[in-house]
């Protein structure tokens, strides 16, 4: 239902008209910018980083060691100039050693981090990590992978990078 | 986006006078004085929707008093000196469950058309007019379908009406798991004791009150919801914003269209619509456990016990919300209060932690009661909002890339807090918009359990400390382990999602940076802190079992066709239809014909899947400087890809879904039935600002035999009575 026209009052039509500096009623053609989004264009790369560090806590300390892959998309924006970065930090590959226990643990998830693009970013993630085999959560402790990476700005690849692990402290 | 803390006077008092004029432009637009079409002849929005560069007009103009280089900015919302974590978070407040016979009338099965005489200030009505007292479309094909099959044991009676105080606030538990809430105490509609109460006009909710309210469903125990609308008739008393028309999605429920809250189908002032919410397993008339012999497929008995119902059991739904979904206007009036929670129970997800029958999940929940326990269940409502210098809701409807507010409430409560103890707890976390991203963490980085996405249980548990991000209308229902803490810790929930716009998210910041204070986004940091005040009473029994729900399986399930959508900008509208079609920023191009990028128009049907059938849609973003939050509605769709692979589609998403993020530039390829009920549906962005401006598409199930035409006719809703007109149907459809 939109029977909008009928209700117009003459008092808004004259505060309207004075903002566009246009008379009321008038039939201008308006220019509609043309999108740009068939231009639309994406790069991705996968770079690994070695890290290592500790993770201090109870029941022991755990030392990881590995290497973490971070793949990169570079999401061109043709229409507003701000291109993203999508990232994912991937450290299935990095495991670490209980210092009492020997006990192996291992972390599950990739995290995804979105970012504007810039010559370089620090990124730095929390993960849980549990005893490998382990699916009781009650038992998921945290660290922090931390990682210094440098971009590539027309492709958005990861040009240079160096990462650690590390206990958090929040 | 906002102005910084230490801004001039002068400058905030320019930004003020800013949003002043901007704020009866906006008025004009809600009440229906102007249309968007006027204000693009009259060059006050651009092509693309933003508002002119005027200064006076629009606060990001370069300021007189700024250095050329820093926009004016926008007002901050005054807190009026109230801080953080300074008051308890409500629980919801629960919808009395009535009997079908406290109906009066009694409810039809096509919509009810007793006349009533009309309020004349009514548009488009004059004195001594009239009109049906039910909003809904009258006639066969907007029956409520298998109404006799399906009658309705549980009665929702509800309104939607301007702010009033709770004197009936029931959150349905003991005031010491409600952060020691006295219920009797009566509640104003107001973010915290220390802001302003709101005017009648400002916030409109369900019953006119706050908290938001809760409706504890059943499967197998339909549900007529009636929906009575106590808005203003005269459509000026908005306070500056929001449609006194509205129309009620259940998001998202597995019923007939005629109760899906269809764009087009709203109702007016003083008139009522029944929503039939029949509760069923999909797959029920499609061949899957038709006769109700799998005890997994199943309902609580009342008793302890549990009744057998028909359909697929791995479609077992659990967290829905319902909110308004009126054209143009959907983003106004669910910010305005528009908003509630639905919890649905199973055999599987019985809200019982004790209940050891081989089916129970036993997820965190309590005990008492047979089904639908919350002592340890509990839903949050995020919701960014924004307030004027005096205190009132503001909304500013120029924003088309979306509207961010800079004030995180948590069930309609600035940024409260929330007493538990050393246990397991659930919560079903919604991101009830408008257009704000949100990554969620907790302030010591522990890990959560992700046990839900959107509706529906995963087939897994996740172990996250970060979740991923929740667009509008994502449903995250996650575990917290707080018997970790102990008794006197303070841990919050942190929203690491940075945003410069209401497009996407700028930056996905670590924890520490969130923390910090340091982000420009005032809705970055803390925004709920949990007190751990004592041990429970009883043992925690509940568990967070490694399996949930399995998702269907559809191998055997032919696809019978592909079918592929662009979301972006630019979008053409050649319809000129002065009802059904809208004109905005955005838009959605379907691929497979190579069309145009269109705006919405609700009398357009641009897919018509078969009854009984499997389809494949590729959904695209055509943009790298925005994100989509796309909501299919009426049946839960499981993610095949994204960007080509499926080991890009994280753990936490591979269950069934209602809502896809797209991602800049990405691209997700998902698969959904279309079976059990008929007619017409939607597609759109729930970024409601993009929905609303145009991103919406009708889509529907037409071939199921009478009533049901092949396309299905229009509504057109007016005072005197819902009128049909034919539909065009695109190409591809």
């Amino acid at each position: 239902m939109k029977i909008r026209k009928a209700l117009f009052t003459p008092v808004a039509l004259a505060v309207l008209a004075a903002l566009a500096g246009v008379p009321a009623g008038a039939q201008n053609a308006v220019m509609l910018s043309a999108p740009t989004t068939t231009n639309l264009l994406t790069t991705s790369s996968v770079s690994g980083v070695v890290i290592k560090g500790i993770v201090s806590g109870q029941p022991e300390s755990v030392s990881f060691s590995g290497q973490a892959q971070i793949e990169s998309r570079l999401v061109r924006d043709p229409d507003f100039g701000r291109p993203v970065l999508l990232m994912t930090v991937d450290l299935s590959s990095v495991s670490g050693v209980g210092q009492s226990t020997k006990a192996k643990y291992v972390i599950a998830n990739p995290e995804l981090v979105q970012r504007h693009l810039a010559p370089s970013h620090d990124v730095e993630v929390t993960f849980p990590f549990m005893k490998s085999g382990s699916t009781d959560a009650s038992s998921a402790r945290t660290g922090v992978a931390s990682f210094s990476l440098s971009f590539n700005p027309d492709t958005g690849a990861v040009t240079s990078a160096t990462g650690k692990v590390a206990s958090p402290n929040f | 986006m906002w102005l910084p803390t230490k801004a001039s006077k002068l400058r905030i008092r320019e930004a003020e006078n800013a949003r002043r004029n901007r704020q009866e432009i906006i008025k004009a637009r809600s009440i229906g004085q102007i249309s968007r079409r006027d204000l693009l002849k009259w060059g006050l929005i651009t092509g693309t929707g933003a508002l002119m560069w005027k200064q006076g007009l629009n606060a990001f103009v370069r300021s007189a008093y700024a250095d050329g280089s820093i926009p004016t900015g926008f007002p901050r919302s005054p807190l009026f000196g109230v801080l953080p974590f300074t008051q308890p978070m409500p629980r919801f407040d629960l919808l009395p469950r009535q009997s079908p016979a406290v109906l009066n009338p009694a409810p039809t099965k096509e919509a009810n058309t007793t006349l009533q005489l009309l309020d004349p200030q009514l548009e488009g009505v004059v004195a001594g007019d009239r009109g049906p007292i039910e909003g809904r479309p009258p006639g066969p094909i907007w029956a409520h379908q298998r109404f006799e099959q399906f009658p309705p044991q549980i009665a929702f009676l509800v309104t939607q009406e301007g702010a009033k105080t709770n004197t009936v606030y029931n959150p349905g538990v003991a005031p010491e798991h409600n952060s020691g809430i006295n219920p009797a105490t009566p509640i104003p509609v107001r973010f915290h004791p220390g802001l302003p109460t709101q005017n009648v006009n400002s916030v409109w909710t369900f019953n006119g009150t706050v908290p938001p309210k809760l409706a504890i469903n059943r499967y197998g125990e339909p549900v007529l919801l009636r929906h009575r609308n106590k808005l203003p008739a005269d459509i000026r008393q908005n306070n500056g914003f929001g449609r006194h028309t509205i129309t009620t999605h259940e998001h998202n429920g597995h019923h007939g269209a005629e109760n899906d809250g269809f764009t087009g189908a709203w109702f007016f002032p003083n008139q009522f619509y029944d929503y039939h919410w029949p509760w069923v397993l999909a797959g029920l008339f499609s061949g899957i456990n038709e006769t109700a012999t799998d005890i997994m497929a199943s309902t609580p008995n009342g008793s302890g016990g549990l009744t057998k119902i028909p359909g697929d059991w791995h479609e077992t739904m659990s967290t829905h919300w319902f909110h308004d979904h009126m054209f143009e206007h959907t983003a106004e009036n669910t910010y305005k209060g528009n908003v509630a929670m639905s919890n649905i129970y199973s055999g599987l997800d019985r809200g019982n932690e004790t209940i050891n029958d081989g089916v129970n999940l036993r997820l965190p929940s309590g005990r008492l009661k047979d089904f639908g326990n919350l002592e340890y269940d509990v839903n949050l409502i995020l919701a960014d909002k924004a307030w004027d210098q005096d205190g009132q809701l503001h909304f500013d409807i120029f924003d088309r890339d979306g509207f961010l507010g800079d004030a995180i409430t948590v069930n309609l409560a600035y940024k409260p807090f929330f007493n538990v103890e050393r246990r397991k707890y659930r919560f079903r976390i919604l991101n009830a918009g408008p257009s704000r991203f949100y990554k969620i963490a907790l302030s010591d980085g522990s890990a959560m359990i992700q046990i839900g996405n959107d509706g529906n249980l995963l087939p897994r548990k996740v172990i996250l400390t970060q979740l991923d991000e929740l667009g509008v209308a994502e449903r995250y229902d996650i575990v917290i382990d707080f018997s970790r803490y102990s008794i006197g810790t303070k841990v919050h929930m942190v929203n690491l999602a940075e945003h410069e716009d209401g497009r996407l998210v700028a930056d996905d910041l670590s924890l520490a940076e969130a923390l910090s204070g340091n982000s420009s986004d005032p809705g970055v940091g803390r925004f709920l802190e949990f007190r751990v005040v004592r041990n429970p009473a009883q043992p925690d029994v509940s568990q967070v079992p490694d399996v949930l729900i399995p998702n269907p399986n559809l191998a055997n399930v032919p696809v019978a066709r592909t079918r592929e959508f662009e979301f972006g900008r630019g979008a053409d509208q050649p319809s000129n239809d002065p009802v059904t079609a809208s004109v905005g920023e955005w838009g959605i191009r379907d691929r497979t014909g190579q069309d145009d990028m269109l705006a919405a128009d609700f009398g357009r049907v641009s897919a018509q899947p078969g009854s009984r059938t499997r389809e494949v849609w590729i959904l695209r973003n055509g943009g790298g400087g925005w994100d989509h939050p796309i909501h299919i509605h009426f049946e839960e769709g499981q993610i095949l890809s994204r960007d080509g692979s499926l080991n890009n589609v994280p753990q936490a998403e591979r269950g069934r879904k209602d809502v896809y993020r797209l991602r800049p530039g990405g691209e997700l390829r998902i698969t959904m039935q279309f079976r059990d009920w008929q007619g017409m549906f939607m597609q759109h962005c729930h970024n409601t600002v993009h929905e609303d401006h145009a991103m919406l598409m009708r889509w529907e199930i037409n071939n199921g035999g009478a009533p049901f035409l092949r396309p299905l006719p229009t509504p057109i809703p007016r005072p005197q009575g819902v009128i049909f007109q034919a539909p065009t149907v695109g190409r591809n459809a």
